[in-house]
């Protein structure tokens, strides 16, 4: 699914990435592990489109998306999922407003937005929570609002960078196993990055130590 | 944002509506101080029709700003009238070409030497340069000379020579005494600590707040002050056997070349230089001298046969202006 | 060159003065309990409402010859300007993330806290909004000509004036230019390393004021002299001055068609600013750009005759006459001269977006300009708002670029006013300048009501 062949990274002096290669297989889940400055986000952005890449490769769906210094095809065209570490949930739209924001771009009539938004919300227990503000909303709630806004779209690959780090023990223990049940729902595949080693050993089928 | 688009929107159209698309105008640049010129020129509007677009020049920048204007916008002129407050810059336009001809038949009467003998700008309306006093003081000055008096050290103003009527007055003054003597006064004025103001206006009202004793300002300055009733006097300088005499600073009219709106500009100076006018301009506060004889001047004010004036021919003022440009830039310190 | 010194020393120390009491006040107004803050903080924007000449007569009808000096000056133009680090500072202090101070205060008082962690931390800001004063100050020519302190600007327009030169016009210029670069290399070195975003997300708020507790009666009747003695008092003596209401009618009566025209060019200028300033803004932050805010600072720096002078010889020709012999003219020199203000109000808040934001949207599916449109537009909202409304209130009193392109028959109130104030009578003049203010406050209660409903 995800092909990623010797690629470099850097940053003015600063190698985040080299030489990097990395095969994912389609509806699997890889945990990348590792310290800070290890270059995981980075990877994730790099897949993700939202970064290029100094050299090397990327194929996903054995389609070339990225080449050295050039990204062939734009992260709004990747149909990839991304959470991120700090949620970018928009403060100027409600919960309904942030998950259908996708729906709206690919043109999803009002009707049918409304019924995808009420059944994703259902399915991460938050039904009854789409004219609530962000600001209104707990961390928890939060991070099934952002989950919620990137499963809708039915992506194949989801990436979550630390999406669990800002919770406590039990609500992270909580949802990791929601995330779980839900990729295999929705057989998506999944690239997590973590430095926490529990989340790590219990997401994965595979860890990238880097 | 919606709304706030919307509202801008309507802006933008009220804009478009509001937008004036008589053609039946005549644009003037004016030199005169609005306060005047401005009830002159709408009362040509309601008498022929005419729309009348008037660009007014600042007090501080006096007859600069838009003499710079026309001068900037000679190759696609703007302006089709230009009514400056004093003939040395209308002389200068000519210089540079600015102006046609147009001699208007209300012109005849006006003598020769407050018009150009070519027929490029006529004079009229005029206004004297004075000196304005502390009432209180125990005795007036008489002459400009008195500046230079030791008794009066740091005690007396001057507005800018280098804009306006006092230019052309300092002008007057070097052909008259020739450049030496006039060198010698003007370095006269700072070793005698005379102070520089902005405007004659300015000048005016230091010495009605008793700021200082006296100043020579124009006549229009003068009587206002006295009309709103200041406590100042006002004295016709030098006016002794030998004295220099009162320089007489006429309002100028002139046709700008180029003009877009030539038959109505053409009718707007025919107008300024009627009776009508000066007798508007003798009766407001700027109590301007008519230069026709059969028209009064402000009751405040003599005829101008009746005063010594310094004669002087105003071509000749516009090219000492010029000669002694880089003196005054030395003395004023730029 | 003595001339080029005295000119820096002046706006240097009308920016000092500014920005000390600017900060002073901001934090009061922001952070404490000081009683009737809100009224304060909309007494001391005043100045910044009305036309910088204006306030210079209110000041020399009530101090008489002192003010006509050095200090005089640095009185004055501070007054004027005292808003601008006083509004851009207590918006800073409002949107900072507060757990920085909180986790300061286990420490110490709010005293060290302001002292060694807020301040600094907004700091980089100060510089952008000190630089900002320092060049108004620089340009300024109504309120040193008025005041009749000899400034290189007012050389400037004496020599294009008087001796109708444009060569000292343009070494002038050569000046400004190469300040203009200093100060934005300067800035550049410096709030590189500084630009951290230290705000919370836009739209989250906590409030936790100072306690003034035993010191709330001293701050509070210093402040209220300053506002009665440097504002209130100059302002008040202008409508004492005026009179009676008749000469407010009489007042109107000359000036009604030219208060249309100035809302209507102020309004559509100011449009177009915000636009043009935040797609500099926007191409500054994206692509690195800066030669585009080194631009728009240095025609902003500019002397207002100079660009006149560009624009009467670019446009002053028949194919371009419906620019040059309409408000189209006006309105152009307005972005060029005052997109500065938008670009920079506009950048430091986009910078504080995160960028996750943007790239949310993105792999959503959003192309860049829809998450430009959806996304990045409306969380600016306020910041868009504020942005017009001070491009207006710049642009409603403007004088200085407005006398030397406006068009005969189109000229605006304050410009109007400013050609009125010679030889009509006192009463009526400052009648005029009480319309300016009320003219000026009406836009900001509807900025006031719009984020209400917005």
């Amino acid at each position: 699914m995800i092909d990623i062949k010797n690629i470099t990274k850097q940053y003015t002096k600063n190698k985040i990435l080299e030489n990097f290669s990395l095969h994912v297989e389609q509806g699997s889940r890889v945990v990348l592990f590792g310290a800070s400055g290890s270059g995981k986000s980075t990877l994730l952005r790099i897949i993700a489109g939202l970064e290029n890449i100094d050299n090397g490769e990327i194929y996903i769906d054995a389609k070339l998306v990225s080449k050295k210094n050039e990204i062939i095809i734009q992260a709004d065209k990747r149909e990839i999922g991304f959470v991120f570490q700090d949620l970018a949930l928009w403060p100027h739209l409600n919960v309904a407003q942030n998950i259908e924001f996708g729906l709206k771009i690919k043109k999803v009539d009002k009707e049918d937005r409304v019924e995808k938004v009420k059944e994703i919300l259902k399915k991460v227990n938050l039904s009854g929570f789409e004219s609530r503000e962000i600001s209104q909303l707990s961390g928890g709630q939060k991070q099934r609002v952002a989950l919620a806004r990137t499963l809708v779209v039915n992506p194949k690959i989801i990436l979550m960078d630390e999406p669990l780090s800002s919770l406590d023990y039990e609500l992270n223990t909580q949802l990791r196993q929601e995330i779980l049940s839900l990729q295999k729902e929705f057989k998506f595949t999944l690239v997590y990055v973590t430095h926490n080693k529990e989340e790590a050993e219990f997401l994965a089928d595979n860890i990238l130590y880097m | 944002m919606k709304y706030f688009l919307a509202s801008f929107l309507l802006l933008i159209l009220f804009s478009g509506c509001a937008k004036d698309d008589n053609k039946n105008e005549v644009v003037i640049y004016v030199s005169e101080d609005q306060v005047f010129s401005e009830p002159i020129l709408k009362d040509f509007e309601k008498k022929t029709g005419i729309k009348v677009k008037a660009l007014y020049d600042t007090e501080e920048s006096k007859s600069t700003g838009v003499v710079n204007r026309l001068i900037a916008e000679k190759n696609n002129p703007q302006a089709d009238v230009y009514w400056a407050n004093e003939p040395i810059r209308a002389q200068m336009l000519k210089q540079r070409g600015l102006l046609s001809k147009y001699i208007s038949k209300n012109s005849k009467e006006i003598a020769d030497n407050f018009k150009d003998n070519n027929g490029f700008w006529c004079g009229f309306s005029a206004r004297l340069r004075v000196l304005v006093a502390d009432k209180n003081m125990k005795k007036y000055p008489s002459s400009v000379f008195d500046y230079l008096d030791k008794k009066y050290k740091d005690k007396a103003v001057i507005a800018n020579p280098l804009f306006g009527s006092t230019t052309a007055q300092i002008s007057a003054m070097f052909i008259k005494l020739g450049d030496k003597k006039a060198k010698a006064f003007l370095n006269g004025l700072k070793q005698n600590g005379v102070k520089i103001s902005t405007s004659n206006g300015e000048s005016a009202d230091f010495v009605a707040k008793k700021q200082y004793l006296f100043s020579l300002v124009d006549s229009d300055d003068a009587v206002s002050r006295i009309r709103a009733g200041k406590d100042i006097m006002m004295i016709y300088p030098d006016q002794e056997e030998g004295g220099l005499g009162c320089f007489v600073i006429p309002n100028v009219v002139m046709l700008i070349n180029g003009a877009k709106h030539e038959s109505n500009a053409k009718k707007l100076i025919d107008y300024l230089l009627s009776n009508e006018v000066e007798a508007k301009l003798a009766l407001a506060d700027c109590a301007q001298i008519p230069l026709h004889v059969e028209v009064k001047p402000p009751k405040e004010l003599r005829a101008l046969k009746d005063i010594k004036v310094l004669k002087v021919n105003y071509k000749d003022v516009a090219q000492k202006m010029h000669e002694i440009e880089p003196f005054l830039k030395e003395w004023a310190g730029y | 060159m003595t001339l080029f010194f005295d000119t820096i020393f002046l706006s240097l120390s009308v920016t000092f003065v500014s920005v000390f009491f600017g900060v002073i006040f901001a934090v009061l107004f922001e952070k404490t309990t000081l009683a009737f803050k809100n009224t304060f903080l909309l007494i001391f924007t005043l100045p910044l409402l009305l036309p910088p000449y204006i306030v210079a007569l209110g000041f020399s009808e009530l101090f008489s010859e002192w003010i006509f000096s050095f200090f005089g000056v640095v009185l004055v133009e501070s007054i004027i300007y005292i808003p601008i680090p006083m509004l851009g500072t207590f918006l800073l202090l409002k949107n900072i993330n507060k757990s920085f101070e909180d986790s300061a205060k286990i420490f110490c008082s709010w005293f060290c806290v302001l002292r060694k962690i807020t301040i600094p931390l907004i700091s980089p800001y100060l510089f952008l909004i000190s630089s900002i004063v320092f060049l108004l100050s620089l340009g300024n020519y109504s309120v040193v000509n008025f005041l009749r302190y000899k400034t290189f600007v007012i050389q400037s327009f004496v020599e294009f004036s008087a001796f109708y030169e444009y060569k000292s016009a343009y070494v002038l210029s050569i000046l400004i230019f190469l300040i203009v670069a200093t100060l934005l290399l300067f800035e550049k070195y410096y709030a590189k390393k500084n630009y951290a975003s230290i705000f919370e997300n836009i739209g989250f708020k906590n409030k936790n004021p100072i306690d003034l507790k035993n010191y709330k009666y001293i701050l509070f009747s210093f402040v209220l002299f300053l506002a009665s003695a440097f504002v209130i008092l100059p302002i008040f003596t202008l409508v004492f001055n005026s009179h009676s209401f008749s000469n407010y009618l009489k007042a109107y009566d000359l000036v009604s068609n030219s208060i249309y025209r100035s809302i209507i060019y102020a309004g559509i200028g100011a449009f177009f600013i915000t636009l043009f300033g935040f797609i500099l803004a926007f191409y500054i932050k994206t692509k690195d750009y800066y030669i585009l805010d080194f631009f728009s600072v240095l025609f902003f720096a500019l002397p207002s005759t100079v660009l006149g002078i560009i624009f009467i010889k670019l446009f002053n020709h028949e194919w371009s006459s419906f620019i040059y012999s309409t408000p189209i003219i006006i309105i152009l020199a307005y972005i060029l001269k005052y997109s500065a203000i938008s670009t920079r109000l506009i950048f430091s808040n986009l910078s504080q977006l995160p960028q996750s934001f943007d790239d949310s949207a993105r792999v959503l599916g959003a192309s860049k300009f829809y998450t430009i449109l959806h996304i990045t537009i409306p969380l600016l909202k306020n910041t868009f708002l504020f942005s017009y409304f001070l491009a207006f209130v710049f642009l409603i009193r403007d004088t200085d670029i407005t006398m030397l392109l406006y068009s005969a028959g189109n000229e605006t109130f304050a410009v109007q006013l400013f050609t009125l104030m010679a030889n009509s009578p006192q009463e009526i003049v400052s009648a005029l300048c009480v319309i300016m203010i009320l003219v000026i406050l009406l836009p900001i209660l509807a900025w006031f009501i719009l984020r209400k409903i917005f």
